[in-house]
């Protein structure tokens, strides 16, 4: 009798297959080619910006937020000098 | 050819109004000898700060934006810069200065200080935290109170 082979299948192999089978299409950059949304990342408007920090008010990954590398890399410039000035946090709890 | 800056100010919430004039008018006289202008001169207000500074929980924002000359940007800025380290550690705690861009627009978003923003009473909290039926609990109390005021006037 041959001998079953059982074929072992590692997680992230897995999970690639699932990527390409529900393909979503590429991300994309809510601030390209948006001329009402592109001055709106100022370190003035903390507001706007809070809404690219995580809970712990670290910077959100582009990764996750969907921005492209120009807008990403400008956007944490203006978060690090909202920060600077005292609009927004630079930790959950401050000690 | 002119350049567009602005500086942005923290104070302490103890700044009175007279230092308020004197900074006002010190960035009028200095800008106007070196051939620039001040455009805007804004209060924020008194607003909540994300982390406490100098053990203060609360601060005044101020933002001016002024145009100067190109051949002066650095020693113009250098002199502002110096001014408020110096002259003004009182009661300026943090200072930001920026270029702006040439076509920047002259409206800009702020946060919402402490005083002028609207006033929360205990029906708006509830309104906005969608907890109406508290308010309604509050009415059918009152009612209570009410047949009770009865009651006793009737014995």
């Amino acid at each position: 009798m041959a001998k079953k082979i059982k074929l072992k299948v590692s997680s992230r192999l897995l999970k690639k297959k699932i990527r390409k089978q529900s393909y979503l299409g590429p991300k994309h950059c809510r601030f390209c080619g948006n001329a009402e949304h592109e001055p709106l990342i100022d370190y003035k408007n903390a507001t706007f910006l809070r809404s690219f920090l995580t809970e712990r008010s670290k910077i959100l990954p582009s990764r996750v937020s969907g921005n492209c590398f120009f807008h990403q890399r400008e956007l944490s410039r203006q978060i690090k000098m909202a920060r600077s000035m005292g609009l927004l946090p630079f930790c959950a709890v401050h000690l | 050819m002119l350049h567009k800056y602005e500086t942005l100010l923290l104070a302490r919430t103890e700044i009175t109004n007279d230092e308020l004039a004197t900074i006002e008018r010190y960035l009028d006289k200095h800008l106007a000898d070196n051939g620039g202008k001040v455009v805007v001169f804004d209060k924020w207000g008194k607003l909540r700060l994300a982390y406490p500074i100098d053990g203060s929980e609360y601060g005044i924002y101020i933002l001016a934006r002024y145009d100067v000359p190109v051949e002066k940007v650095t020693a113009v800025l250098k002199e502002i810069e110096t001014f408020f380290k110096l002259k003004c550690s009182d009661f300026i705690l943090r200072t930001l200065s920026v270029r702006l861009p040439a076509n920047a627009a002259t409206t800009y978003q702020r946060p919402d200080s402490v005083e002028m923003g609207r006033n929360v009473t205990g029906d708006t909290f509830l309104k906005d935290n969608k907890m109406d039926l508290l308010s309604s609990v509050k009415n059918v109390g009152d009612r209570d109170f009410d047949g009770n005021g009865d009651e006793n006037g009737e014995g």
